[in-house]
């Protein structure tokens, strides 16, 4: 029983820490060969590291520029929680990230460990205006990955540096550090801003997934109200545009999504997906005591709950009749 | 011949929920008229389906080993007798009632009596059932859309630096998402009481988890789709819709740059010998907050929304997150007996913020945490969004406004009182057999 | 000078500025740019609104600080949790010689804001590229604003020497600068020691030091300008429950608290905290037995945003109790009405608002406004002290506990 469980789970646990701790020991004696490597190297280029620094194999791994990416990304996974705790180690990511002729890897490392460094939130206090410089650096760094990861929790933000950046670059007033239809969703985040000519502007000419996140974030503009009822409704846009148009049309406009819901739900030349994204929606969320009130309605859904030629569609409208409160 | 069965801490509507911890029941005779009967009569409870749904198992006292099976004897006089059931580790129910408790006369097949239960356990989301995913997400997707709970229009408080203050960067910060997740899976009980928070094992491929059917499917720059039975595609925070989420890994293949849940649980003072621990000052938790946490929520890149401490929150995906960083705290005291807060290796700081030692205001054990103590104006916030503590009737902890370390022994190990009627798949019951 | 105007490129209103900032009338020129609800802020981004306000208020340090822009560069210390604009208070500040009352207060209060928040900023122009020539950081601003008033800021100094011991709060740039401005003012008279190790919610190292009275609450019935059987408005509006009124049947009858908001705010000191008072302020009346006294009510400034079930769940996730009395209302026509009415501190971008004031009337039972509190941080207390004062109760003396009677 549950003492059997119990044993069979810690023998289990037992291992793997056996494991880790057999494993962690040998990286540890690697990790001070690399180490005493890199003194040598660096006493005979006579460089040298602040002194409470060059003790500390971890570090000194971490900051010679001249070794492979492994080793130094290795230092971040296997030791960066005890490093995280002392602020050198903040500095000397935020000085990774901000050389430019270091290795891309190792400053994408550096830079994911610092915002996991920004969820301790109280003790990353200080260290808060140097990351932001170091992020708005990255605007203009001249490794993709880098730029994009920058920007994007720049905008995310809602810094309005990086905001008119992307603004200016838009109106080709600048260049973008980013793809423009990566720009305008970022901008989109944000929305006390005018986003809206963009956003349909990428409707207009996004993939699907692109036309996706456009209906989503249209969705905070009550000017788009009829541009998503018109999309919910179009046949011939794609499923998943559709559904998250009617979702965004349910954010600005709950009684028109619900009006539109219903028609398509019991539209059987719809689709059968957009129908049943409507009639989840219609039973579960919003004024379902109203819905259940429109006595047309749930007789229609009595025809729709038996239409095999939609299986899925019929078993959501048969959930929706089960579930209808007693009269 | 009647039989009455009772188990303590049922809801409102007389069902009981059980985990790992064993819950106090009582059987007793009905039909006692005129003391027409003398003879003490057997009884033995068992599961009544030991091949299908939850698995129970029995004992005579709290603290004695339990069984498949307890035999009774109930006196003729209807004196209730007490027995103490739990859940089978290993065995969870996948539907409500579906462990169900047989009380027979000894010897006979006929049950006298039958009551269903449910062994409600918090479980890895991706192993999850279809049928427990979509009661998962429906029912968080009712929440959302009722700005209920957690769900609270308070947009603005990402942005105030003193609500992040509240529970992170300091050795509170289990406790207070330990809190904040209890929090959240009671209103999701509220709504259907068979659901629990399953949690994202961050150290492992969890294909099914990123997918249209669960928590979405990324597409192209950040885009996360639904499918149409899916109802967080109607998913809404701050005034917006939907999810900006885009992994920095393959969500098929691969899994979160952080680091196992072994090394995990050996994190704090000098390894290799440390294992979790406390130390001076609490460096285990320090540390874990960076990697596997932090580095859990910077697996995804730039824009998404759980990338960033102000955001994170907006995505559903963070409450797996944090269910599992729980998970992680709860094996750590199962393995190393850290149920007593007044023990220093169990916590530090086990006074106030005005002891000596102290830390950070809500960070102390004897601390009460923001927002449920509804203390307000510097130097906590000043809003207090979510007062008090939900209370239920299957747990009678925490209270209303609970301090820091009122969330430890959250099974009941040392204090059945503190109990809080949750528990995790592959966290027993107890300390670890050693 | 040529008008500014909405279409006016905002870095043709920085250059405005500039250019005023060496004039010899240019303080009341600048002070003039304030209101946000000049027509020339119409349209513009929040981002927009943010800049032109940090940059505005930064250049009274070189032209002197007139009273009239004192009530914005206090709202912003007090309310500012963006860096910029924080920062440029601070500095527009230091165009005052000596502090007056409540602004040592503010600049205390926007360390503790911004912890966490710092951020390097620059004032070299408007709007530089990065990276910048002359950077430095809000709070660096701040405690030098602090160290600018010298022996006037004397009461704020035992709080700054225990925020200078604070390393695992603040950045060495601006621990650096706290501790030029102790070094500067040299030893306290160690009245108001503060334990330095103090981090209790009850530690009483705010309580002890007077920072400067509040007398907002008297600043602002005073200026209240009587309003003369206004012409009746015909605004139409919908409460949380959808249910349609008329502004003036409803504001009719018995005195009204009227709050100003939007469920989009992205400031916590500004709309989430006004209405959390707002059901404050309605506490105190029940508890005082006062609950009939007056109606409670918001109304929204996105009223296409803000539909009912948005204004319902706004006001009670801050404790707001609904009721016959106290509602939350979109207005669904003559929002104009209602802007010219109160003359509301708010201006709009394409879809929503872009910036606002902190804003609460009294109104009378006729609908009119007998008080307001705006701009800066208002209190429960000086609210009720206004109603008593305004509508005291039949019979009773009229208590003048805290304000004079409006001239």
């Amino acid at each position: 029983m549950s003492e059997q469980a119990a044993q069979r789970l810690e023998e289990e646990l037992r291992r793997e820490l056996r494991e880790a701790q057999a494993a962690h020991s040998q990286y540890l004696s690697e990790l001070e060969a690399t180490a005493e490597a890199s003194r040598a190297a660096r006493s005979s280029m006579e460089e040298g590291l602040p002194g409470d620094l060059d003790d500390d194999p971890a570090m000194t791994v971490l900051t010679d520029t001249s070794l492979p990416d492994e080793p130094r990304i290795q230092v971040l996974h296997q030791l960066g929680p005890s490093l995280s705790r002392r602020d050198e180690f903040i500095e000397a990511l935020l000085a990774i990230v901000k050389d430019r002729s270091d290795s891309p890897a190792v400053r994408e490392a550096a830079l994911q460990a610092l915002g996991s460094a920004a969820f301790q939130v109280l003790r990353f206090r200080p260290h808060q205006p140097a990351y932001d410089d170091a992020l708005h650096d990255l605007v203009a760094d001249p490794v993709p990955a880098l730029r994009e990861a920058a920007v994007g929790i720049l905008a995310q933000q809602h810094d309005p540096v990086v905001q008119e950046t992307l603004i200016q670059g838009l109106r080709g007033e600048g260049s973008l550090p980013v793809e423009r239809e990566r720009a305008i969703l970022l901008l989109a985040e944000d929305d006390h801003l005018d986003n809206l000519p963009w956003l349909r502007e990428l409707y207009r000419s996004g993939s699907e997934s692109v036309r996706e996140q456009s209906v989503r974030f249209m969705g905070s503009y009550p000017d788009a109200r009829s541009t998503l009822e018109g999309i919910l409704r179009d046949k011939n846009e794609s499923t998943s545009v559709r559904q998250q148009s009617g979702a965004s049309l349910r954010h600005l406009a709950p009684d028109r999504f619900e009006a539109v819901a219903k028609e398509i739900s019991t539209d059987t030349t719809d689709d059968p997906e957009v129908r049943t994204a409507c009639l989840t929606a219609l039973q579960h969320l919003g004024d379902t005591a109203r819905v259940y009130a429109d006595t047309e309605f749930v007789h229609r859904m009595q025809d729709v709950s038996g239409d095999e030629s939609a299986p899925q569609v019929a078993q959501v409208a048969r959930e929706l009749l089960e579930r209808r409160p007693d009269l | 011949m009647q039989i009455a069965m009772a188990i303590a801490r049922e809801d409102a509507a007389g069902r009981n929920y059980l985990t790992w911890a064993p819950v106090q029941g009582t059987v007793r005779l009905l039909d006692v008229d005129a003391g027409d009967r003398v003879d003490p009569v057997s009884v033995t409870l068992t599961n009544d389906n030991p091949e299908v749904g939850g698995q129970l198992e029995f004992a005579p006292a709290r603290d004695q080993n339990r069984s498949a099976s307890l035999d009774l004897v109930l006196p003729p006089d209807g004196s209730p007798v007490d027995f103490w059931v739990a859940g089978v580790v290993g065995k969870p129910s996948s539907t409500d009632g579906d462990a169900v408790i047989r009380v027979a006369e000894a010897g006979a097949v006929e049950a006298l009596v039958s009551k269903p239960v449910m062994v409600r356990i918090r479980k890895n989301a991706n192993q999850l059932s279809p049928a427990e995913r979509d009661r998962f997400t429906t029912t968080l997707a009712k929440l959302n859309d009722q700005g209920a709970g957690l769900f609270k229009d308070f947009r603005e408080m990402h942005r105030q630096q003193l609500a992040l203050a509240q529970a992170h960067g300091a050795p509170g910060f289990l406790s207070w998402h330990r809190a904040y997740l209890l929090d959240l899976e009671r209103e999701l009980q509220r709504l259907d009481p068979s659901v629990t928070l399953p949690y994202w094992r961050f150290d492992q491929p969890a294909p099914n988890l990123f997918t249209a059917d669960f928590m979405g499917r990324s597409g192209a720059l950040g885009n996360v789709s639904f499918s149409g039975t899916n109802l967080l595609r109607q998913w809404q925070t701050d005034g917006a819709a939907g999810v900006t989420r885009e992994p920095g890994f393959n969500v098929q293949t691969g899994r979160a740059n952080v680091i196992n849940q072994a090394i995990t649980l050996l994190l704090g003072g000098d390894r290799p010998n440390a294992i979790f621990d406390t130390g001076t000052d609490q460096d285990g938790f320090d540390e874990m907050e960076f990697n596997p946490h932090g580095n859990a929520h910077t697996s995804f890149t730039g824009s998404s929304y759980i990338r960033s401490r102000g955001t994170a929150p907006r995505d559903p995906l963070f409450f797996l997150l944090h269910c599992n960083v729980d998970r992680l705290w709860a094996r750590w005291q199962w393995f190393h007996n850290r149920f007593d807060g007044t023990q220093p290796n169990t916590f530090f700081f086990r006074g106030s913020a005005t002891s000596t030692p102290h830390t950070d205001i809500g960070h102390n054990l004897l601390d009460t945490m923001w927002p449920w103590n509804n203390v307000t104006g510097f130097p906590r916030p000043d809003n207090a969004p979510r007062t008090p503590f939900p209370q239920v009737a299957t747990a009678t902890a925490p209270g209303p406004a609970p301090t820091v370390g009122d969330m430890i022994d959250y099974l009941g190990f040392l204090n059945a009182q503190s109990a809080m009627n949750f528990a995790y798949d592959d966290v027993p019951f107890g300390v670890a057999p050693t | 000078m040529t008008a500014l105007k909405r279409s006016t490129p905002e870095t043709d209103v920085g250059a405005r500025i500039d250019a005023l900032r060496h004039l010899a009338r240019g303080r009341d020129q600048l002070a003039a740019l304030l209101p946000e609800n000049l027509p020339i802020y119409e349209g513009r981004s929040a981002a927009q609104m943010g800049r032109l306000r940090g940059y505005l208020l930064a250049a009274f340090a070189d032209t002197g600080l007139p009273d009239a822009a004192l009530p914005y560069v206090v709202e912003s210390l007090e309310t500012g949790h963006v860096a910029y604009e924080v920062a440029g208070a601070a500095i527009g500040l230091r165009g005052l010689k000596t502090p007056a009352a409540g602004v040592v207060a503010a600049l205390v209060r926007a360390i503790d804001n911004l912890s966490g928040a710092d951020a390097t900023v620059s004032f070299q122009s408007y709007n530089p590229a990065w990276p910048y020539a002359q950077p430095t950081t809000a709070l660096t601003e701040v405690v030098r604003t602090i160290g600018h008033f010298g022996v006037q800021a004397q009461a704020a100094l035992p709080r700054l020497e225990v925020l200078a011991q604070q390393r695992e709060r603040f950045s060495s740039s601006v621990l650096e600068e706290m501790r030029r401005v102790l070094d500067r003012a040299g030893p306290g008279d160690g009245e108001h020691a503060c334990d330095a190790a103090c981090a209790g919610e009850s530690c009483g190292c705010e309580s002890a030091v007077d920072l400067g009275s509040d007398d907002s609450c008297c600043a602002e019935m005073a200026s209240a300008e009587p309003v003369e059987d206004p012409t009746p408005m015909r605004a139409m509006l919908e409460d949380q429950d959808g249910r349609p009124e008329r502004f003036e049947e409803f504001f009719r009858g018995k005195p009204s608290i009227v709050a100003f908001f939007y469920t989009r705010c992205d400031n916590p000191y500004k709309c989430s905290l006004t209405i959390t008072k707002l059901a404050a302020l309605q506490a105190s009346l029940e508890e005082q037995g006062l609950a009939g006294a007056l109606k409670v009510t918001a109304i929204t400034y996105d009223p296409e945003f803000d539909l009912p079930h948005r204004l319902r769940l706004y006001g009670s996730d801050r404790g707001v109790q609904f009721g016959k009395d106290a509602r939350f209302f979109r207005v669904t026509s003559g929002f104009q009405e209602i802007r010219q009415r109160f003359h509301l501190g708010v201006n709009y971008g394409a879809s929503t608002v872009n910036r606002h004031q902190t804003e609460v009337y009294l109104l009378n039972e006729h609908g009119e406004i007998s008080a307001s509190f705006t701009r800066m941080r208002w209190e429960v207390e000086a609210v009720l002290s206004a109603l008593e004062h305004l509508f005291p109760k039949p019979g009773q003396a009229q208590e003048r506990a805290h304000c004079p009677p409006a001239p």
